[in-house]
């Protein structure tokens, strides 16, 4: 492994300038959006606030109210931070330091549940290909058996020393997103959409965020790699991507049908990638649970079906 | 000694070797002389490791060919990191064997005539220095055993002069060398047995090439099977 490692800062040398343009865009888009949503949230708090919370108000108190347990009637102060699906508005509760450095805390917060789920995959598909993939489809693999590793060790070391260049540096932009959306922690947040109101944990959906990032990537490397075995220039970079939007796009416009609505985990569920993707997207219903055990299962029939098909390629 | 014995093999529904049989005893240069797409090259890569066969076994020195640590080959196009030296893409490579292993870059660069350019970029290569590279990294380890898929591909007269001594220089040392090769006369002039692969079959074996005209005997199958251009 520590050799492999050694191969990819190599190659990283003879990529530099191509990894430094993708950070730099990269990085970019993470200012951008901060300084985005951190405005974002702050003219919400001056304009839409007092009508959303009213109407708000009146939802929860006819909805949240469970007559099994009164002590659930929602508070002030309990409930403080809302995401409505519909509109994609995230809101606070409570007016009073709403603006004394609340705003950055719920950016980072946003990006991390919103941004990162639809960002990772991404950029893991380009990591993935950039080493793993080419590794196979190059046939770099093939110079690998001069030394006798077996196949597996020659995978294994391959998948893992791309993943792991990819994966560091990426749970460190995972983990500075993590603790500075952390005074959020504390507070509950609620999810409004259409008919159905629910209250969930603000670190509960950071977590969730943050499993599915490391799951999403890993099974795009597995995916790209598997693929890269089909020799199809192109296919292991395009189909994950295309796979990707094209299951968004489709959740997204049936989301976007009030009657269908229910429908975008199924579908989500239908494609790994965009699943996973959905689950972050949507974040934190609790039926993102089952959605990503569906996808999990989903990806493991994938994988089975691949590893079939190419799993015993030569290169 | 390499004893391949009764090798199967398909992609899908086409076989491609069927039942294919070779023995290459140490010393010995031994020539696989077949038509583009008639199975040398996944012969090769199954005797070497980077295919498995479907059926029977490749054994070098009683052991698994596929395992031994004793092989280098020199299979298909090279591939290299063309950002890197030359010197650096061996180097890399040598890394990945145990240290007890290690193989000496700077000599193997030395015998196949790169120890100039070692430091220019993969890239900057000319087809016969690439084809230089990758016989030095089939080399580099000393093997016992060394398989060759078609070396004299895209090189010049004088490198393919300076390739058959060193495949004479390995063999005189006790080496075992496998190559195949759609240059049937120039394989004629190195190899001290030849057989000829025929849509995955051996369909021609001799321990006597130079009394043979092997290009007519090829000739001569290729026109029996109807593998010739279709």
């Amino acid at each position: 492994m520590k050799a492999f490692l050694r191969l990819r800062l190599a190659q990283l040398k003879g990529r530099y300038p191509y990894l430094l343009f993708a950070l730099s865009v990269l990085l970019l888009i993470i200012v951008f959006a901060c300084v985005y949503y951190g405005r974002h949230v702050e003219s919400l708090t001056k304009g839409d606030l007092a009508e959303s919370l009213s109407f708000y108000e009146q939802q929860l108190a006819d909805k949240l109210v469970d007559p099994q347990s009164p002590q659930d009637i929602m508070t002030a102060g309990k409930y403080r931070f809302f995401l409505d699906t519909q509109t994609a508005k995230w809101m606070y509760w409570d007016p009073l330091y709403l603006l004394s450095g609340q705003a950055y805390s719920s950016a980072c917060y946003k990006l991390l549940v919103i941004v990162m789920p639809l960002l990772t995959p991404v950029v893991a598909v380009f990591f993935a290909y950039a080493f793993f993939g080419e590794d196979i489809a190059s046939g770099y693999c093939r110079e690998y058996f001069h030394s006798r590793l077996s196949r597996r060790q020659v995978f294994r070391a391959s998948f893992f020393s791309s993943f792991g260049l990819f994966v560091v540096p990426w749970l460190l932009v995972l983990l500075f997103l993590f603790l500075s959306a952390s005074p959020m922690f504390g507070i509950k947040l609620l999810c409004v959409n259409l008919d159905s109101t629910s209250a969930y944990s603000a670190l509960e959906g950071a977590a969730f965020a943050v499993i599915s990032c490391l799951i999403s990537a890993f099974l795009n490397f597995a995916l790209v790699g598997f693929l890269a075995f089909s020799r199809v220039n192109g296919l292991p970079v395009v189909l994950p991507i295309v796979l990707f939007y094209m299951m968004v796009m489709l959740a997204m416009l049936w989301q976007s049908v009030p009657r269908f609505s229910y429908a975008m985990p199924l579908i989500g569920a239908s494609v790994p990638l965009a699943s996973l993707l959905v689950s972050g997207l949507s974040g934190v219903y609790w039926g993102s649970w089952l959605n990503l055990l569906a996808a999990l299962l989903l990806a493991l029939v994938c994988y089975g079906l691949l590893r079939r098909r190419y799993g015993e390629g030569t290169f | 000694m390499l004893q391949v014995q009764d090798i199967h093999k398909s992609y899908g529904k086409n076989l491609v070797l069927k039942g294919v049989s070779l023995e290459a005893a140490p010393g010995q240069v031994v020539g696989l002389i077949g038509a583009n797409g008639c199975g040398k090259s996944t012969l090769l890569k199954i005797i070497v490791g980077l295919a498995p066969a479907d059926e029977g076994t490749c054994q070098f020195n009683g052991q698994e060919s596929a395992t031994s640590t004793e092989v280098g080959f020199m299979i298909e196009e090279p591939s290299f990191y063309p950002n890197l030296s030359g010197y650096e893409n061996l180097s890399l490579i040598a890394s990945l064997f145990p240290p007890d292993r290690r193989p000496d870059v700077d000599w193997a660069l030395e015998k196949v005539g790169l120890s100039e350019r070692k430091k220019d970029k993969y890239r900057t290569y000319s087809l016969g220095m690439k084809q230089r590279l990758h016989f030095a990294l089939a080399i580099m380890s000393k093997p016992s055993l060394l398989i060759l898929d078609e070396p004299f591909n895209g090189i010049d007269p004088v490198t393919v002069i300076a390739f058959e001594e060193l495949i004479g220089e390995f063999a005189k040392q006790g080496a075992t060398v496998l190559i195949s090769s759609h240059g049937i006369r120039e394989l004629q002039a190195i190899v001290d047995k030849a057989y000829i692969l025929d849509s995955g079959v051996i369909a021609y074996k001799t321990d006597k090439p130079h009394e043979v005209d092997l290009f007519a005997v090829f000739k001569d199958i290729v026109a029996r099977s109807g593998a010739g251009l279709r």
